[in-house]
């Protein structure tokens, strides 16, 4: 929680990106609870004919007509446009903002998934959220000042007419409150059962699952396993519905017997001669807009809670510690880097588990490592590790000498380059998806192509109608599917484009056939010249193309050194090797 | 527009019969209101301006002030009711249109819902389950509308037809107006589709989590956030000068219309004031203007959000009109004991594609022969798996089952005994056991032989549950490693023992130790059934009774891996790729 308070933010927010717009939609809506008054007084006057002359008649109609037809028809056609106008402004603002921050965020709190619902709800929130605040302040004020003057007014009437309005809101608003309350606990009971139903409506109809579940035929499984839980949301849903009817429904009739009480009093007054039928018909009136702003006031307020509370997690947001900039993206450098691992031990926020302990190593320049290992033993750690993309929690990394957390992390990446397991599959143009790895090469063509040849996906490049303007993936109009080998020889050449000093592959093979798979540990050993070079693979055939081997079995390193030395130590490396060759060996 | 309604109606007519009937009468009652209510207004009036005021009634009180009383009460109670209604309806009708949507995947073709329009369609259907009762809704609401519109103008004729003759005509100017700006708006929206779409992709790689490493390691987020603000900017001012140009244009109509009804106002106005028309009269007419600015605000947006809602609605039914897959005669055939699985002559192509991904295909499988499929990527492989299993039909030639063709046995029979493991198998969030046995629980015994036959009996000791343990971290707090998941989908293909059984690629993203463990069960239960696997790791596949090589979709090669070492051929080449890594270094 921070101190400072949601009010001034969101006024900060909305009044900067659209000075103009907010001011008017404000103040509109403050002009139309004036409004609502005068007209009153105005009908009151109109309808006893008071004024018995014929100008000062038609004065008035032309008043009331004004201020109760015209006036509030602009207010509410202009009011709107300037709603639309600071929501869309703001939102480019905040969103920029936002995004701009999640950019920035550590790694590991980008993972974590204690923020994935934070993340998720400020990422699909835009600045509606925050027009809805002021919204309802707004209308809160508005509501507040419609009911002080309409009061006044009637009070001008007779003093008794107030009172009796505000006893008969009371139980109302206290009402109001309490179901507000028990419709957020509602919300947060049923938030995961919502989100079990929905999962079953997503395996019925996503991509992903449709077809294994149609070919085993469990497609009625799967719908009695949604129809329970929607049932049961649904019953849960109605019930709350139901109790709150009913007890709405119990505030609204005391406020119109209210009503009518004050109606029968006016009567009796107007018989005797204390009051007017001009009165007794602005009080008809009067009614109507004293119960639509007592609407929206309660209404607002409770709605204000549940919108505050979504501006203050948008706050706790931006607040969040960034340690990466979006700024120091410079060009990729070739220079050597000399890499070492001081007993390096690391473990994922809000884990009891080291996933590294105590690793130790030297990563000389030029040199060629592969990184081995069972899955989950550590090496896609280890290579974050490497990349800087998080930090060692105990042990230190030092890069030709200096620790690498006083390294500006930005520049110390411009010497590196990568290609990971779980490799991003832009759904952009062929172009972008191998620009992406170095932005400064976006537009050099020969570049891209030397990338693309070099990972072997210029082929199908090249049969593309657009070739490299072609728009890949199947999410918008116009774009081509690819296979999982294709997506990953761009990926290569993603990172391929990038001329660093360092070369660091991750399991770069797994969707390709064997074929491709010679050819990209082929181009690799060309680009690995003079360069360093980490492959990390579990395909140990591939680990004998480096110099010096690295086994890491649950977070710890085990063994190194050349595949002919491990082989002779007959550990843990040569059991694996042998576990796959089996499969090859036994042949003619 | 007469569609959506009518589909909508329907809808509601079969989730909540009743809501449809009550729906329709409290609309009217609630609309006739208004005019009512102005005309015992004018009676109160003219009783209370009478010389003797008062003078009969009930308790003091002219009859029409109860009658007024009486509307009152009954516009609440009416308006509750509703309230009530469409909350229980909503439900309803919710569910109802979900699982039109769902049921309506499982009647398509496979291949049709596999095509991108169809997909589309069906997500832009889902994210509109809630538009038909939205929609009727607001028709009521609409219609509500027009009859407090028409029921005034009723009241106006009856006081000064010129009057009324002028509010119509405004009205119906109007009424034009609205619809002309929400169709265009509509248009602009629909254009800003596609750009909002990219928009929000593009937002999604600067704070998804999937994006993470690369954003940072490649340092492409400043870039990426430069063209995610330029697409949004651009739809930004766009919006906003058509909403401007609406609002001016709404402003200037909508004053001129008042104008002149204003003129006309005033000239009741001065009739009143020369005493040719009744104060009461008068007192009736002014009154309702007050209603009336009321009612004005709301046409407009109330048909603005009804006209979205009818655009909703389509998209929805778009989906629901896509062609389904002819059901087929009711084909009975059993499959008894295993069979001979033949292709014939068959060929697919994709529908769309320019060239067939299977050719000519010839393929006989004996019963409990082990037939393993090779070929590159792309050679259509799992093509043809999905031919075996009778998920696609061929565009050419017969798949068969013992000399009968698919078509001709039963689906239900088919699903039952041809089981298939497929390339990426659906991790359920559900139990174990669950996972294993899905629709039908099988006798204990069978349950242990399978458990028994994959390895799984460790797994089902080290959960906390044993086999009723929860699995997947959505609901679960356990997650089973790469190499169990995949056990547990051999199990579950495994556990109706099936008398063909297909394997897509089942080791691809296991490691050497796992992959090991998987093909060992997987030759174990291969023994004594028809087994065809698919894979591009020649090393797993050498044990097989036969090997069949797949090119550019046709077969090249078949035979045992003796006899196609031996034959030197396209099998030989890319056996010898791969086992390069592990002969040229081999073990010492």
């Amino acid at each position: 929680m921070n101190g400072k308070r949601p009010l001034t933010w969101v006024i900060r927010l909305l009044g900067s990106s659209s000075p103009g717009g907010f001011a008017m939609f404000t103040l509109l809506g403050l002009v139309q609870a004036g409004a609502a008054a005068v007209s009153l007084l105005l009908l009151r006057e109109l309808v006893d004919a008071a004024a018995v002359t014929e100008g000062s008649l038609i004065g008035l109609a032309v008043g009331y007509f004004i201020c109760a037809l015209m006036v509030p028809n602009a207010c509410e056609l202009f009011s709107g446009f300037f709603q639309e106008l600071v929501v869309r402004r703001s939102q480019r603002v905040l969103m920029a903002r936002l995004l701009r921050h999640s950019a920035s965020l550590p790694l590991d709190r980008l993972e974590d998934p204690l923020h994935q619902d934070l993340l998720g709800a400020v990422a699909k929130s835009d600045s509606r959220a925050m027009i809805h605040y002021w919204n309802s302040l707004r209308d809160m004020a508005s509501a507040l000042l419609k009911l002080i003057t309409i009061g006044a007014v009637l009070y001008s009437f007779h003093w008794m007419i107030p009172l009796l309005l505000l006893l008969a809101i009371l139980p109302e608003w206290v009402m109001r409150l309490r179901f507000a309350k028990l419709g957020h606990r509602l919300f947060l009971d049923q938030s995961a059962l919502e989100r079990r139903t929905r999962y079953f409506a997503d395996l019925l109809t996503s991509r992903d699952s449709v077809r294994e579940i149609r070919m085993q035929r469990l497609q009625p499984f799967f719908l009695r396993h949604w129809q329970e839980r929607k049932q049961a949301y649904d019953r849960k849903e109605v019930q709350f519905e139901q109790k709150r009817q009913l007890a709405f429904g119990g505030g609204q009739l005391i406020i119109f017997l209210a009503n009518i009480a004050v109606m029968f009093l006016l009567i009796r007054l107007v018989v005797t001669g204390q009051s007017s039928p001009g009165v007794v018909v602005s009080v008809i009136f009067s009614m109507g807009q004293i119960m639509s702003a007592i609407d929206a006031f309660l209404f607002n307020l409770g709605v204000l809670k549940s919108n505050e509370h979504a501006v203050r997690t948008t706050m706790d947001f931006l607040e969040m510690p960034v340690t990466e900039s979006l700024d120091t993206s410079g060009a990729a450098e070739e220079s050597p880097l000399d890499i070492r691992f001081e007993n390096v031990s690391y473990r994922y926020p809000g884990t009891e588990r080291d996933v590294l302990c105590g690793v130790s190593f030297t990563l000389r320049p030029g040199e060629r490592l592969a990184v081995v290992g069972e899955n989950g033993a550590g090496k896609s750690t280890l290579i974050r590790l490497l990349l800087g993309l998080c930090a060692p929690t105990s042990g230190r990394i030092l890069v030709n000498g200096t620790p690498l957390d006083q390294w500006d992390i930005g520049k110390y990446r411009q010497r590196l380059t990568a290609v990971f397991q779980d490799y991003v599959r832009y759904e952009r143009t062929a172009r972008e998806n191998i620009g992406l790895g170095h932005v400064q090469s976006l537009d050099d063509l020969a570049l891209l192509q030397a990338a693309a040849a070099a990972s072997g996906a210029d082929a199908f490049i090249e049969e593309f109608p657009k070739r490299y303007e072609q728009q890949l993936g199947v999410t918008f109009a116009g774009g081509v599917d690819l296979s999982g080998g294709q997506w990953q020889r761009l990926a290569i050449a993603r990172s391929y484009v990038r001329p660093a000093g360092c070369l660091i592959m991750d399991e770069p093979t797994a969707s390709l056939d064997p074929v491709a798979e010679v050819e990209v540990y082929r181009h690799f050993l060309n680009l690995a010249q003079g360069r360093t070079a980490v492959l990390v693979s579990h395909r140990l055939g591939s680990a004998t193309l480096a110099d010096r081997i690295l086994v890491l079995a649950d977070g710890r390193l085990v063994e190194e050194g050349s595949h002919s030395d491990l082989m002779q130590a007959q550990g843990i490396y040569e059991h694996m090797f042998n576990a796959q060759a089996e499969w090859y060996r036994h042949s003619t | 527009m007469k569609r959506s309604l009518g589909f909508s109606y329907r809808l509601l007519f079969r989730s909540a019969p009743w809501a449809a009937v009550l729906l329709l009468p409290a609309t009217l009652l609630i609309g006739m209101v208004p005019g009512l209510q102005a005309w015992l207004i004018t009676s109160y009036v003219e009783t209370l301006q009478a010389p003797d005021q008062g003078a009969g009634g009930w308790f003091g009180a002219p009859l029409a002030f109860w009658g007024l009383v009486v509307v009152g009460l009954t516009q609440m109670a009416v308006m509750a009711v509703q309230n009530v209604i469409l909350t229980l309806a909503k439900h309803r009708v919710h569910t109802a249109a979900t699982e039109s949507v769902l049921n309506k995947s499982f009647r398509l073709s496979p291949l049709r819902l596999e095509q991108d329009d169809a997909y589309d369609r069906l997500g832009r259907a889902k994210e509109h389950v809630q538009a038909p009762l939205e929609y009727v809704r607001l028709f009521q609401a609409v219609l509500t509308l027009a009859l407090s519109l028409g029921s005034f103008l009723v009241y106006v004729w009856s006081l000064h037809p010129w009057l009324s003759a002028a509010f119509a005509g405004s009205m119906l100017v109007y009424a034009w107006l609205m619809r002309a700006q929400s169709r265009r708006e509509h248009r602009l929206y629909m254009s800003h589709t596609q750009r909002e779409r990219e928009a929000d992709y593009l937002a999604g790689i600067l704070s998804h989590k999937q994006f993470g490493k690369e954003v940072r390691t490649y340092g492409n987020g400043k870039h990426l956030l430069g063209v995610w603000q330029a697409a949004n900017d651009s739809m930004t001012d766009e919006v906003i000068r058509v909403r401007r140009s609406h609002v001016l244009r709404n402003f200037g109509m909508t004053s001129a219309g008042f104008a002149a009804f204003g003129l006309f106002f005033v000239t009741v106005a001065y009739s009143v004031a020369n005493g040719m028309t009744t104060t009461a009269a008068f007192a009736g007419l002014v009154s309702f203007i007050g209603q009336l600015g009321y009612l004005i605000a709301n046409v407009g947006q109330q048909s603005r959000d009804f006209q979205l809602a009818g655009h909703q609605v389509e998209q929805l039914m778009e989906y629901l009109d896509l062609e389904e897959e002819p059901l087929l005669e009711a084909a009975a055939g059993l499959m008894s004991g295993p069979g001979v699985v033949e292709l014939r002559n068959a060929s697919f192509r994709y529908p769309g594609a320019d060239r067939p991904s299977l050719s000519g295909i010839n393929l006989r499988i004996q019963p409990g022969e082990t037939v393993a499929i090779v070929g590159e990527n792309g050679a259509g492989k799992s093509t043809l798996a999905y031919l075996l299993a009778g998920y696609y039909s061929p565009t050419e030639g017969d798949v068969l089952w013992d000399g009968m063709p698919y078509e001709a046995y039963d689906p239900a029979e088919r699903a039952a005994k041809i089981g298939m493991l497929h390339q990426k198998p659906i991790r359920y969030e559900l139990s174990l056991a669950e996972n294993i046995e899905l629709e039908r629980k099988v006798a204990d015994d069978r349950w242990e032989s399978c458990l028994a036959r994959h390895g799984l009996e460790g797994v089902v000791q080290k959960l906390p549950a044993g086999r009723d343990t929860q699995l997947g971290r959505q609901f679960g707090e356990v997650d089973l490693s790469g190499g169990e998941w995949q056990r547990v989908a051999m199990a579950r293909t495994d556990v109706r023992d099936p008398m063909l059984f297909l394997l897509d690629e089942p080791t691809s993203a296991l490691d050497p130790v796992q992959e090991a463990a998987v093909l060992k069960s997987f030759y174990r239960i291969a023994a004594n059934k028809s087994t065809v696997i698919i894979s591009h790791r020649l090393g797993s596949t050498k044990e097989a009774d036969r090997i069949v090589v797949l090119k550019d979709g046709r077969i090249v090669e078949s035979g045992a891996h003796p006899d196609l070492m031996r034959a030197d051929g396209e099998y030989a080449r890319l056996y010898r790729l791969q086992a390069q890594w592990y002969e040229e270094v081999g073990s010492v």
